[in-house]
């Protein structure tokens, strides 16, 4: 005898929406009632959470946005050791294709940075320091407010006191 | 009367003596200081010439820092290399720096070959543009047949972006297997944004979000990527000198690799 599958969906107001499934003319499966209830539930759950899922990952793969992702937020003292590293790292740029240190910082830009950052607490500028032929030194104004006594970059090695 | 005009003859030639005097000792002293100078500058001459010979570029300079303490040591010798080929990379600029260079001049001027037999310190900048990555990856399409492979790299500090459009057939099969849910026709097509790393001259690539055929890659697939894709490329050393880069920074024009 071929078994007879029939998905009857009935709707009431006083119930919940079900999902039965007979089986010739056995109720073989009963969404949310009995032992299938807690099961379904679980299964429903993963499918709809799969979905968003795809749905997430087909979202944010459009063309706007092939863009980097966003730089998380740091505090003052990592903001400001990186960049002092950053700067450092586009002064010895500098070197590499000019052979001396710029006379300021700003001539980095446009070609080695976007813009020179400036101290993460203080917003003052850096003092830079150079004999342009082989030693810079950049220092910030006050390390105090970072935790240090001292705080320096020079020639790539930074100081932190 | 006469005596008083010997007296102002004898002024007037003493105070010419005197100036031929200070005008003697500034001369000399002047040379003294152009001597050393002029012998870095013949060093610097014959250095060039026979870097110009084993480096295929369009211009090397050289230059020589002298000593203030120790007359006749060098402080610093810099190369500055422009537009060679590393490997089969065009660089845009390649920068050594030796502190303190023992030269092997019996080798320079003997068998013209360029040698340093120890050196205090050094330091080396590679500078390379986008343009020239885009024509090396451009070149190695070409080098394995894959013309319509699309590969471009824009630098968005502290990422160098990589935008691509390569057939699947172009892919390698185990990047493939990885992107196995993502491939639906015939091109793999979509964005990375690339951190990039150096240890030991091999460079490699890390990346902070892809997206393949309009799906963004999950973190976890993007670290087996990574794992298969790495080291990107190795560094070839510049001949003349030995050095070894592990750092590599993402700037505005240039991917700046150092030691």
């Amino acid at each position: 005898m071929a078994a007879k599958m029939d998905f009857i969906w009935t709707a009431d107001l006083k119930d919940s929406t079900e999902l039965r499934v007979y089986i010739g003319n056995k109720e073989y499966f009963n969404m949310f009632h009995g032992k299938w209830k807690v099961l379904s539930g679980i299964v429903l759950l993963i499918i709809v959470a799969v979905a968003a899922y795809v749905f997430y990952l087909y979202q944010q793969g459009g063309i706007q946005n092939y863009k980097p992702p966003t730089e998380s937020t740091e505090t003052p003292q990592k903001q400001i050791i990186s960049d002092l590293t950053a700067l450092s790292s586009a002064l010895d740029a500098y070197f590499a294709k000019y052979l001396k240190y710029p006379d300021s910082l700003d001539e980095l830009k446009p070609e080695f940075m976007d813009k020179i950052p400036r101290e993460a607490e203080a917003k003052a500028q850096f003092i830079y320091q150079s004999d342009e032929i082989d030693h810079y030194r950049i220092t910030v104004t006050e390390p105090s407010r970072y935790g240090f006594k001292e705080l320096y970059i020079e020639n790539g090695t930074i100081t932190q006191k | 009367m006469k005596m008083e005009q010997l007296h102002k003859n004898k002024a007037i030639h003493l105070l010419i003596y005197f100036y031929v005097i200070f005008a003697g000792l500034m001369f000399s002293s002047a040379a003294f200081a152009e001597a050393p100078r002029s012998a870095a500058g013949q060093l610097e001459a014959e250095i060039k010439q026979v870097l110009e010979r084993t480096i295929k570029c369009k211009n090397i300079i050289v230059r020589i820092t002298m000593s203030k303490e120790k007359p006749g040591e060098i402080k610093t010798l810099a190369v500055k290399v422009e537009g060679a080929v590393l490997g089969n990379m065009a660089t845009d600029y390649i920068t050594v720096v030796c502190e303190k260079p023992v030269i092997d001049f019996n080798q320079l001027r003997k068998a013209k070959k360029f040698k340093i037999i120890s050196s205090s310190g050094n330091k080396v900048g590679i500078l390379v543009s986008a343009n020239a990555i885009n024509s090396y990856i451009a070149a190695k399409a070409r080098q394995y047949h894959n013309d319509q492979a699309r590969v471009s790299v824009r630098f968005s500090p502290p990422y160098a972006e990589c935008f691509f459009d390569i057939p699947v057939s172009a892919v390698p099969p185990k990047t493939l297997k990885l992107l196995a849910g993502y491939v639906k026709g015939k091109k793999i097509e979509g964005y990375a944004a690339l951190q990039m790393q150096a240890k030991n001259n091999a460079l490699y690539a890390l990346s902070s979000k892809a997206i393949v055929n309009h799906f963004l890659i999950p973190g976890a697939v993007l670290k087996e990527l990574q794992s298969t894709l790495n080291p990107v490329d190795r560094v070839p050393v510049f001949a003349p000198m030995r050095f070894a880069i592990n750092h590599v920074n993402v700037q505005n024009n240039y991917l700046f690799l150092s030691n």
